[in-house]
């Protein structure tokens, strides 16, 4: 009996001692050790992908070329303290944003919004039309000086215009059907070879004789640093609906500053 | 009584359009399974040497450790591509097509207490000589992968020039001989001399076929640009740093460079008869090869070298899985310039040389094909033999025989030994069915006794 009590008190060190230990190993093993900073990316017209985009925080970077709105990006192992975390692309404005990185996870709630300034290369816009069903479609395809499409490019927000007439003999424009505005939608999946697509709003031309049409478009690549989306729409649509064809490029000529302009026409159309 | 039959109906069929609807979710899903998964994701691309040759594999995101042949030239490249699982596979896979783009940058290779190894990427290429062993590549880097990737290019091109010319000159030749054939016949017909035409038909040459550059037993990769990475055994880490000294995230991992145990030793590729295309492997001297003697058997002698389980799978491909308490066996080359010996009880009986053979098909239900020796100015013309092997003719060695590897001396090359034990093939009997027909019998038998006794 005398022996037991003797050993109870070291016994009770013991189960108290391992007990911190426990405690001790639980508590560092839920302790981040790792400082992480979790945030995403997108382009700021479609919310989509910012393609080739390069980030860089204190002394890492990391690639991205589909990543969009709603994929996570991450680094690890950094230092606590002010950073700044620095998002780069081709055609795309450079986006510092400052964190303050606490020890363990951080998260950037707010996604980074890219700015497209320019299709990298952009030379001229090739435009393909093709028929679905009762519907007429329009591709823009921007293309290079040396010949190549640009395919993954940012997303400008373009104002596209379209002049639907008759096509008369020999190859001439007769009466015009429709001037004006079209929407044009962006084809954000990652086999398209070509982004920006329009609906021809044939609704709004009369039935009409089964005559081929010809489509004059007007592409407007703004410079988003220069003009904003509603002050491009200001310029040009009235010249362009109303206006005479003829004056146009000299009137456009005037706003160089604020946006580039491509014309296309597209002869032979047939109805769908 | 039939509300609650049109109740079954209805449930049955909803049982069926349930089932219908889960199948038709559940196949949807498996069709799509492979394409709804892909992630962009940052590889290290690897094409590694594997002891005989190059395979490719690749280590995803979710992997932390690259293995690699410890003295050997591997070559590695950071890259971001799609990843996706395959379940069909078990594996995860890349899909290159819309994305494989190389990044730029420094590998940095450093082991504990030692300065990093800064490496550059590289154009290479690597190949493989006749005039080599068969497990020893070469590596060209720089200018010299182009010279060399050239010089295979230059062999080729200059082979195919020549085999079309000699297509040309042979259709000549043959139309030709046709031609003089007709017309000594013709002559001979009008009574007239053909010496002189005979002459020049005998003196006609067929035009010789330009032989293949046979110079590369394996021809040069293309050009590609990696990092060549070389590593003594042991364990390292690595990591891509930009020219402004960031580092890639998700680009540090950690690299096993292994070697192989011991010395390389002789292991044999065990083939019956009649199951050549499902050979088992004889990996050591104390191992016994047992036949059931109702086919021969061709045994196919390979260096092979004993590599960790684990790091070899995972050297193949870097999301297999491995153990790494057991060892593998890896066939390197086949032993060349060796005879087999047949040896029995008093001595040896006999030797086999290994020679080429040809799986045959066959017109029959019972076995679909048959080993024969290959003839390629015969039957086999124009195709490269099944397997090349020392064939063992059951039926001359008795039933416990011994063979081994002889050196072109005739002495025994250590640890080639191996026992074959022929076993005993239970007979057919029809005593099985006998046994079954006893309760008949005994029942026929108490039948007629008891007709018997009702009868009297």
């Amino acid at each position: 009996m005398g022996r037991l009590r003797r050993g109870l008190p070291g016994l009770a060190i013991a189960v108290a001692a391992a007990g911190a230990i426990a405690g001790l190993v639980a508590l560092v093993s839920a302790a981040p050790w790792q400082t992480t900073v979790e945030f995403r990316i997108r382009d700021r017209v479609t919310g989509g992908a910012v393609w080739n985009a390069t980030v860089t925080l204190q002394d890492r970077f990391l690639r991205t070329w589909y990543a969009g709105d709603g994929d996570a990006l991450a680094f690890a192992r950094l230092d606590p303290g002010e950073a700044v975390l620095e998002v780069s692309a081709p055609g795309y404005q450079s986006v510092s944003v400052p964190v303050t990185l606490r020890r363990g996870r951080n998260r950037i709630d707010e996604p980074i919004d890219m700015t497209g300034l320019r299709i990298p290369g952009l030379s001229r816009f090739m435009i393909s039309e093709d028929a679905s069903g009762s519907e007429l479609y329009a591709t823009f395809w921007p293309l290079t000086s040396q010949g190549p499409a640009v395919v993954n490019h940012p997303a400008l927000d373009l104002w596209i215009g379209a002049r639907i007439s008759i096509q008369a003999a020999g190859a001439t424009r007769g009466e015009t059907l429709f001037a004006g505005e079209i929407e044009w939608r962006w084809d954000s999946s990652r086999k398209a070879l070509a982004r920006y697509r329009a609906r021809i709003p044939l609704e709004r031309i009369y039935a009409g004789e089964a005559t081929p049409l010809v489509i004059d478009y007007l592409v407007i690549v703004p410079d988003p640093l220069a003009v904003e989306r509603d002050e491009v729409a200001a310029i040009v649509t009235a010249a362009w609906t109303d206006g005479d064809p003829a004056s146009l490029p000299a009137y456009l000529a005037r706003y160089a500053d604020r946006f580039d302009y491509y014309v296309h026409t597209s002869w032979n159309l047939q109805r769908p | 009584m039939k509300q609650g039959g049109a109740n079954r109906c209805a449930a049955r069929l909803a049982a069926i359009v349930a089932v219908a609807a889960l199948a038709a979710t559940v196949s949807a899903t498996a069709a799509n399974g492979d394409s709804h998964n892909h992630e962009e994701q940052l590889i290290y691309s690897l094409v590694v040497f594997n002891g005989s040759g190059y395979s490719r594999t690749f280590s995803a995101e979710s992997s932390d450790t690259i293995y690699l042949l410890a003295g050997t030239d591997n070559f590695v490249s950071a890259r971001k591509t799609f990843v996706f699982y395959r379940p069909s596979e078990d594996a995860l896979k890349t899909d290159t097509t819309l994305l494989d783009a190389a990044v730029d940058g420094v590998l940095e290779i450093s082991r504990r207490h030692a300065a990093p190894q800064p490496l550059s990427m590289q154009e290479y290429t690597y190949y493989r000589m006749h005039a080599d062993g068969a497990s020893q590549w070469r590596t060209a880097t720089g200018q010299d992968a182009h010279l060399v990737y050239r010089d295979y290019a230059d062999k080729l091109r200059r082979y195919r020039d020549g085999l079309d010319a000699y297509r040309l000159d042979h259709a000549t030749y043959e139309h030709m001989v046709a031609e003089l054939e007709k017309r000594i016949e013709q002559r001979s017909r009008e009574g007239g001399d053909t010496a002189r035409m005979e002459e020049v038909l005998r003196g006609l040459a067929a035009p010789a076929s330009p032989e293949f550059p046979d110079e590369y037993a394996a021809a040069p990769e293309r050009v590609d640009h990696a990092f060549v990475v070389n590593l003594p055994a042991g364990s390292y880490r690595v990591r891509l740093v930009r020219s402004d000294g960031k580092v890639l995230e998700g680009s540090e991992k950690k690299i096993v460079a292994f070697g192989r145990f011991g010395a390389p030793t002789v292991g044999y590729e065990v083939i019956p008869a009649d199951k050549w295309n499902r050979p088992v492997a004889s990996h050591s001297g104390d191992s016994v090869i047992y036949v059931d003697g109702t086919s021969d058997l061709y045994l196919a002698a390979y260096h092979q070298h004993e590599f960790v389980d684990l790091y070899y799978e995972k050297l193949l491909r870097n999301d297999a899985r491995g153990s790494p308490g057991l060892r593998q066996h890896v066939f390197v080359q086949e032993v060349p310039g060796v005879r087999m010996a047949v040896l029995g009880a008093g001595g040896p009986i006999a030797t086999v040389e290994r020679r080429p053979y040809f799986v045959e098909r066959m017109r029959t239900t019972s076995l679909a094909y048959r080993i024969v020796p290959f003839d390629p100015e015969g039957a086999h013309g124009g195709r490269e033999p099944s397997l090349a092997a020392f064939h063992v003719d059951l039926e001359r060695y008795g039933r416990r025989f011994r063979v081994a590897l002889v050196d072109s001396r005739g002495a025994v090359i250590d640890a080639t030994m191996r026992r074959v034990r022929l076993l005993d093939v239970p007979r057919r009997t029809g005593a099985p069915l006998l046994l079954a027909l006893l309760p008949l019998a005994v029942g026929a038998a108490v039948a007629a006794a008891r007709w018997k006794t009702t009868s009297a």
